[in-house]
């Protein structure tokens, strides 16, 4: 008895500790209830439950006292004091207070999404976080379908990225399509922004979403929010990562012996003499053994080393330049907080990334310092200031160009790299080794120091109504230097001798149209270059927007005006007369002939005026029109002006009360339109209607000195206007299951009319080109599809899986072209067409050679045909192979056989949750693609006699039995030459450069809130994370991101994978 | 703490082990056995019709002695500046002087005989086919005495199946000159074809 007392004494007291029951009730920010929201007991992870179907949860807690944890995914987990409550309700809100399934920023403000009739996309900052990218750019890369972010240059520190909307908008032939970016409503860069001040990224992509930004936004509008400071606590934030990249996908170049074989091929295969004999062969044998050194002095002439392909060592040249490793860094450290009054948010971030190239001293070092305070002064005024400093620092040997990339690939591989330990010269480098140009030939250094200042202040007069002033300010100096200094190599009697820096170029030294200045400098010649540049932006922002709610019916109302004042200013002055190399500076002097001087001004200035409206009726039918008017200084006086109207509707079905049973189903179907006219006026000249004449050295000598001359001037146009692009969209939202499963489909038309091109040709006699004009006409068609899903399994598991897939097609649909040669634009071309032959086959023998040349004459594209060439097909039935005319109406046995447009760009990520650990990999690729490395010799081996790149892909080339380096009748490549028989543009060398790459994953691991530390550390999160760790591609040789230089298809800096470790901290 | 440490070294190692890149391999096939045989004639250009049989006399395994042999160039140097020059021997020719020889690779491969062939004794050229799965040469062939027989069209080399042509002197003399040896073989040496060549002299048409 006694026992059974104790034991129900136990059982009251055990029940009495958890004797507390709570229920309630889990809401998001639109009022419905969430299903699958996580509630723990704080302090006890044990115990907690879900909320059911209809968002109601019960729990037993220790006591009346206890917090309780409310979490869900996309949501701000909320702790909630009981204070004796039995029943409570839950809000939720998303972190930042944007639920951004419910809302989208749009141009001057925000809309729901429910109610929103353009085709804009909103983005959190997810995308970006704890990924060990270069700059924000980088990270957005197939996040948003139609914003397409491309790069064919490789990886180099700093390098710019193509950004562009829907595609290509004009032809870049007098102006540009890129988008505008405006971040917090000013104009910026976002290859230089803090990516992790970022808070959410919107693009607006067609007519009704950007005309409100008028002749600045015809190709779209990428709005950037930056972090603010919230009304809670004090939260000091800081991240930091340590990176590791290597670069990929780079070539391998053949040995020595199997080099001087195939280069003997190549001239054999020509009709000529082989260069290797077998001497120099079995010297490569034996340097390849271990048994010289490579090179000696030369015997013609006894004081220089043998060089070029005179010299027998084996060396891969990109083995011998590129790290196998590099290390980076990232910190960055926030503080934010504040109260009902006053909230702030301060910034800093650190970047130093450092270069592929061994020899290279080469670093991009980005500092970003940001705050922003917001004053609330009461219910009628609140008023924000923004500050950014941006500073970057590229630095590179001034020999690390494009040139560079060019000059590695055709590196003698039978070239050594450091000349003879028992000679004077002993461990120093080959000077055509490119290293001594890399180390001691000089530098160069872009720094950018941006500082911009933004304040606005927004005044509500009445309940509804809103007035902002936004004043914005961006001063920008961009400072540049470079230095060509003198680089020698030790004869082989120990004297020196100077050589170029930029081997294979002439002395030069021009000044461009554009200031720049041109220069090849001579051995042995001090170069010193110093640009300063400034600019100064300025612009104002007036609008008032006023809402008005009767019955069903809403109304938003904006009205405002815009002005923008652009201003630069750049003096370049430079100097190869330099006294002391380690320390230049400009020498002052007069009438040097050893100097150089450019200075240039420009200013452009706009204003715009603009209005909106948006109707919904009981949110279910939508209507919005806006007009805008810009004037624009780019333009002739009585040409300044134009008018941009768009319109957009939309109808909400699942808010009609013949969707209610559907509802919980399907709680968001929307149906939109929207057309809008919007101008260009991103002429690439400020003055495309005035007369421009420029000043350079003449060909003649007046007293003794190169005069001066100002050529004549090129014929003008006083006709040139804005481009005008009409924008049409059809549009598709859907959500399901409560937004669990989100999607959107899109379909537009873009027209750009009045498109600069030139004008009819002019006669010859008259000695210039006919200006350019607005008689062009570009179309851009396309489709983007966006789906989503995320789900919560239980309180510890939540998982999402979403992807984007978009492609467009250009088409020239009007352009004056007299002759319609394909090389060039014409009507009814596709952009990014490619235009060759269609191949054959190899013939096998000489006899099947000459069987084939008997019908078919091949002579209009080379000679000395035989067994091993390629056989090119006759497709016009003439008896010959040729590109005829090079036109439309006479393309000769040329075909389009592809296009480098890139094609069904897409991605997809798959996230999961488990406790404290998450997981995040991010896909992303292009579905087509075609590329021809038209006349490349790192793609063909050799593309003339002194062109030649030898990797091991180029080994599978036409051989007969007996060959030394094998028989291989079944080749990729007919048999070598260094003429071009056998590498003319055609289908069989179409490349396709489509890939899907692996662009970012990522383990984390939370600090759980049940540890110790979880007292003094609000949120604490260490992660593993890694950048393009893997590709999948068809394309030879190359990465699919580096296929391209200003040398030449095939000569880019590497793309490089990363590998990083970090930290994020939360105080 | 432990099992995430190891956690994350596993991860870096799959990642490490992701990372390697293939190296494309040469494809070259180095057991492929190189043939060659030559046509059942040689053929007049200027009559087809008129044919000289080329049939096979013996068939036998000859070895193969690579050499080359180390140059020295001799020059004359200044020191006021002139480029260096070279010196020139008696016979007009710059003196190189072969400084050593080296022999290596010995090879086993087949001499196919072919019967001789007697040319007419008028300027004609022949041509023959040859089948060949690998490049073959065909030196202009060297004689004893002054040069009367000559590549046609100066081919002395082709990949495959081909054709190649010899072109002969008019001889007036009375007695039959020659034999001159023909060689065509392929670019490894593996297959050599050797072809006596005569031309009649008046003698031979009485």
């Amino acid at each position: 008895m006694k026992k059974y007392i104790l034991s129900l004494i136990c059982i009251f007291i055990a029940a009495y500790a958890m004797a507390f029951n709570v229920t309630g009730v889990v809401y998001e920010p639109s009022g419905e209830t969430v299903i699958g929201a996580s509630v723990i007991e704080k302090g006890k992870p044990a115990n907690g439950t879900s909320t059911n179907i209809d968002g109601e949860f019960s729990l037993n807690v220790s006591s009346p006292d206890a917090t309780i944890i409310v979490s869900y995914i996309g949501m701000e987990t909320q702790e909630v004091k009981l204070q004796g409550r039995s029943k409570i309700e839950v809000k939720l809100t998303t972190a930042g207070g944007i639920n951004l399934d419910e809302v989208v920023i749009v141009g001057y403000g925000q809309q729901k999404k429910v109610n929103a009739t353009g085709a804009v996309k909103t983005i959190d900052n997810k995308v970006l976080e704890s990924r060990p990218i270069s700059n924000a750019v980088q990270g957005l890369q197939g996040a948003v379908a139609g914003l397409n972010i491309t790069n064919d240059r490789g990886g180099a520190p700093g390098q710019g990225m193509n950004i562009n909307i829907r595609g290509v908008g004009n032809l870049g032939d007098g102006s540009s399509s890129s988008p505008l970016i405006l971040i917090d409503g000013m104009e910026g860069d976002l290859s230089t922004i803090n990516p992790n001040d970022i808070e959410n990224v919107s693009v607006l992509k067609d007519a009704a979403a950007a005309s409100i930004y008028g002749s600045r936004a015809p190709f779209g509008v990428i709005l950037v929010t930056t972090k603010s400071g919230s009304s809670k606590a004090t939260t000091i934030s800081y991240s930091g990562n340590v990176r590791m990249a290597q670069p990929i996908n780079v070539p391998h170049m053949v040995n020595g012996y199997e080099a001087a074989l195939m280069t003997n091929d190549a001239y054999l295969n020509y009709g000529g003499n082989p260069p290797y004999g077998s001497v120099q062969i079995q010297k490569i044998l034996d340097f390849m053994a271990g048994l010289n050194e490579g090179v000696t002095e030369s015997s013609w002439d006894k004081n220089h080393w043998y060089k070029d392909q005179a010299s027998w060592a084996s060396t891969d040249w990109y083995d011998v330049h590129l790290k196998k490793l590099v290390v980076s860094q990232e910190h960055n450290a926030s503080l934010s907080g504040g109260n009902d009054k006053v909230n702030y948010y301060f910034s800093g971030n650190y970047l130093n990334q450092n270069g592929l190239f061994k020899y290279a001293d080469e670093k991009y070092e980005r500092l970003t310092l940001t705050g922003k305070v917001n004053i609330t002064f009461n219910k009628y005024a609140t008023f924000n200031w923004t500050s950014r400093i941006i500073s970057t620092d590229n630095k590179k040997p001034s020999a690390l160009n494009d040139l560079f990339y060019h000059n590695l690939g055709r590196r003698y591989i039978t070239l050594p790299v450091t000349l003879p330990s028992d000679s004077p010269a002993a461990g120093t480098y080959h000077y055509q080794s490119l290293i001594p140009a890399l180390q001691d030939g000089g530098d160069q250094i872009q720094k950018t120091q941006s500082f911009y200042n933004q304040a606005s202040l927004v005044v509500t007069p009445l309940d509804h109504w809103q007035i902002h002033a936004e004043i914005n300010s961006r001063i920008e100096n961009n400072p540049y230097t470079r230095q060509f200094k003198p680089v020698y190599q030790v004869l082989p009697d120990g004297s020196t001798e100077a050589f170029p820096v930029l081997e294979g170029l002439t002395d030069k030294h021009s000044v461009n149209d554009n200031g720049t200045f041109n220069v090849q400098p001579s051995a042995g010649e001090n170069y010193f270059e110093r640009l300063e540049s400034r600019s100064n932006y300025f612009s104002t922002n007036f609008y008032t927007d006023y809402n008005w709610k009767f019955g069903n019916n809403e109304f938003t109302f904006l009205l405002g005006m815009q002005s923008e004042y652009y201003h630069y200013d750049r003096l370049r002055a430079a100097s190869w007369n330099v006294a002391i190399p380690d320390t230049p500076f400009i020498p002052s002097t007069v009438g040097d002939k050893q100097s150089m001087v450019s200075d240039k001004k420009g200013e452009w200035s706009s204003l715009g005026f603009f209005g909106r409206i948006n109707y919904n009726y009981d949110s279910r039918y939508l209507f919005e029109v806006d007009l805008r008017t810009d004037g624009a200084s780019r333009f002739p006086s009585n040409k300044r002006w134009g008018w941009f109207p768009s319109f957009s509707l939309g109808w909400n079905v699942a808010q009609e009360k013949f969707w209610e049973d559907l509802y919980k189903t399907v709680n968001l179907l929307k149906v939109r339109g929207s057309y809008g006219t919007l101008g260009n006026q991103n002429t690439n000249s400020y003055y495309p209607y005035y007369q421009s004449m420029y000043t350079s050295g003449g060909d003649i000598i007046l007293g003794g000195a190169q005069a001066t001359v100002l050529p004549m001037f090129s014929p003008f146009t006083t006709n040139i206007t804005w481009e005008r692009i009409e924008n049409v969209n059809i549009g598709l939202d859907l959500g399901m299951f409560n937004n669990r499963l989100t999607g959107l489909f899109e379909w537009f038309q873009r027209t750009t009319k009045d498109m600069v091109g030139p004008a009819k040709a002019l006669a010859g006699v008259f000695g210039a080109n006919a200006p350019k004009t607005n008689n062009a006409e570009l179309r851009t068609r396309g489709w983007e599809v966006e789906l989503a899903w995320r789900d919560n399994i239980n309180r510890d598991w939540s998982y999402g899986i979403s992807g984007t897939l978009s492609d467009y097609k250009t088409k020239v649909t009007k352009y004056d072209s007299p002759d319609n040669r394909f090389s060039e634009w014409y009507q009814g071309k596709d952009y990014g067409e490619i235009w060759g032959y269609k191949w054959l086959g190899i013939a096998q023998s000489d006899a099947e050679m000459r069987e084939y040349l008997s019908k078919v004459d091949q002579s209009a594209i080379g000679d000395k045909w035989g067994g091993g060439d390629v056989m090119y097909q006759d497709l016009n039935g003439d008896g010959r192979v040729n590109g005829g005319s090079g036109t439309l109406d006479d393309p000769g046995d040329k075909v389009i056989i592809g296009n480098n447009t890139p094609r069904f760009a897409y991605s997809f990520t798959l996230e999961a949750k488990w406790k404290f650990i998450d997981f995040r990999a991010y896909f992303q690729g292009i579905g087509k693609r075609d590329f021809m490395f038209s006349g490349s010799s790192p793609f063909f081996g050799l593309a003339g006699e002194w062109q030649r790149s030898l990797y091991k892909e180029h080994l599978d080339y036409f051989r007969f039995v007996g060959a030394d380096l094998g028989a291989n009748t079944d080749a990729y490549y007919g048999r070598l030459r260094i003429d071009h028989n056998n590498i003319q543009d055609c289908d069989h060398f179409l490349q396709d450069a489509s890939y899907l790459r692996l662009k970012n994953i990522q383990i984390g691991f939370s600090l759980p809130q049940n540890t110790r530390l979880a007292k003094y550390i609000r949120r604490a999160r260490l992660y593993v994370s890694g950048e393009n760790l893997w590709t999948h591609t068809n394309l030879r040789i190359f990465d699919p991101e580096a296929i391209n230089g200003d040398w030449g298809a095939g000569k880019a800096y590497p793309q490089y994978r990363t590998w990083s470790i970090g930290l994020e901290m939360t105080f | 703490m432990k099992k995430l440490v190891w956690g994350l070294g596993l991860l870096l190692s799959a990642g490490l082990f992701w990372s390697c890149e293939d190296t494309p391999e040469n494809p070259g096939d180095f057991n492929a056995k190189a043939e060659l045989t030559m046509g059942t004639h040689f053929w007049a250009l200027s009559d087809p019709s008129r044919t000289y049989p080329l049939e096979i006399e013996t068939r036998r395994d000859t070895v193969y002695k690579y050499r080359y042999t180390i140059n020295d160039t001799v020059f004359e140097y200044f020191n006021d500046g002139r480029d260096s020059t070279y010196v020139y021997g008696p016979d007009g020719k710059p003196i190189v002087n072969v400084t050593d020889t080296f022999y290596y690779s010995l090879k086993k491969a087949e001499l196919v005989v072919m019967k001789p062939i007697y040319l007419e004794n008028y300027s004609d050229t022949v041509i023959a086919q040859v089948f060949t799965n690998s490049r073959w040469l065909a030196k202009q062939p060297t004689p004893s005495g002054s040069q009367w027989l000559f590549n046609y069209n100066s081919t002395e080399s082709g990949g495959g199946d081909s054709e190649f042509g010899l072109r002969n002197d008019r001889y007036r003399g009375k007695n039959m000159r020659g034999p001159i040896y023909q060689y065509v073989f392929t670019s490894d040496s593996m297959i050599c074809v050797q072809i006596p060549i005569y031309q009649k002299g008046s003698a031979d048409y009485n």
